[in-house]
């Protein structure tokens, strides 16, 4: 494939074009490359409001009513309820894998079985995670497809 | 999940398999050791009432905010001595059990099925894990990720 970049002036006309015959699986996944790297989220930390990378995330958690994303070394707190980044990010690779958690899963390193049907989540970052029994079928499937 | 979830996919499988197990042990054992013995129609009772006393320890497993590995081994270790207790008075009140050493090695035998039973699981579980795992990284090096 042929790669093109044309420097502009004006930021907010940045913009991906793929010129393609047919949508195959490798351009979906450049498309859903492009879109987690361009996406930046909003959130508080130390009383201080910071832009991240949605792709520097490792997961996000719901404790209480309060929902903290983790990127490397770093925890922000954000105003979006859980299930909802859950729907908005789900084709960036961010699945649901338990109550509490939405785990990117471009940043998993690997899994491994834990007790009565559920799983460890072994983070890039050297967290564990628990994938509830619940989800793991989703989560299969989001990986391994319909396997 | 909720309560209702749990009873029909945990207690009421659970209940279902044991009891389509004792009849088949039932039927292989008689058809060996007395394939002449004949039953009245209370017979039909007895894998009922074994598979629903063998499925109410399961009860202990339920819990509604996802538990931690430590938690889950501890209920297992309480849904295992249940388990025994359960069927053990159960087999000593009907007068089936007649000598200590009779009991011991029911004990014994029921704790060699519970063991397997979670070894099978276990090993089906890694046998995933390790599919997962391979089918991850192939989504990671597509998606450019690989770190």
């Amino acid at each position: 494939m042929k790669v093109r970049i044309k420097q502009i002036s004006d930021k907010a006309d940045e913009c991906l074009v793929i010129e393609c015959v047919e949508v195959t699986p490798d351009i979906e996944s450049i498309r859903s490359y492009a879109l987690t790297k361009g996406t930046t989220l909003t959130g508080s930390m130390d009383e201080r409001i910071y832009q991240f990378n949605l792709s520097d995330v490792f997961y996000f958690e719901a404790v209480d009513e309060r929902v903290f994303a983790y990127t490397k070394g770093r925890s922000y707190e954000l105003k979006i309820r859980l299930y909802e980044l859950e729907n908005a990010y789900a084709d960036k690779h961010f699945i649901r894998c338990s109550k509490s958690f939405v785990i990117n899963l471009i940043k998993l390193e690997s899994i491994s079985p834990a007790l009565n049907g559920r799983f460890t989540a072994h983070m890039k970052n050297g967290e564990k995670i628990i994938i509830s029994r619940q989800y793991v079928p989703d989560i299969k499937r989001a990986v391994m497809g319909g396997k | 999940m909720d309560f209702k979830t749990f009873f029909v996919k945990k207690v009421m499988m659970s209940f279902f398999v044991s009891v389509t197990c004792i009849c088949a042990a039932m039927a292989l054992v008689g058809m060996v050791f007395e394939p002449d013995a004949r039953f009245s129609y209370e017979a039909f009772l007895s894998p009922l009432i074994f598979g629903a006393t063998a499925s109410i320890p399961s009860l202990v497993q339920y819990s509604k905010k996802d538990l931690s590995l430590r938690q889950t081994a501890i209920r297992n270790v309480l849904h295992f001595l249940l388990l025994e207790a359960v069927i053990l008075s159960i087999l000593y009140f009907l007068g089936l059990l007649t000598s200590v050493s009779m009991a011991v090695s029911l004990g014994i035998s029921i704790f060699v099925i519970d063991l397997t039973v979670n070894l099978v699981m276990w090993i089906n579980d890694k046998r995933t894990a390790k599919e997962f795992n391979y089918a991850l990284k192939k989504l990671q090096d597509d998606y450019g990720a690989g770190e």
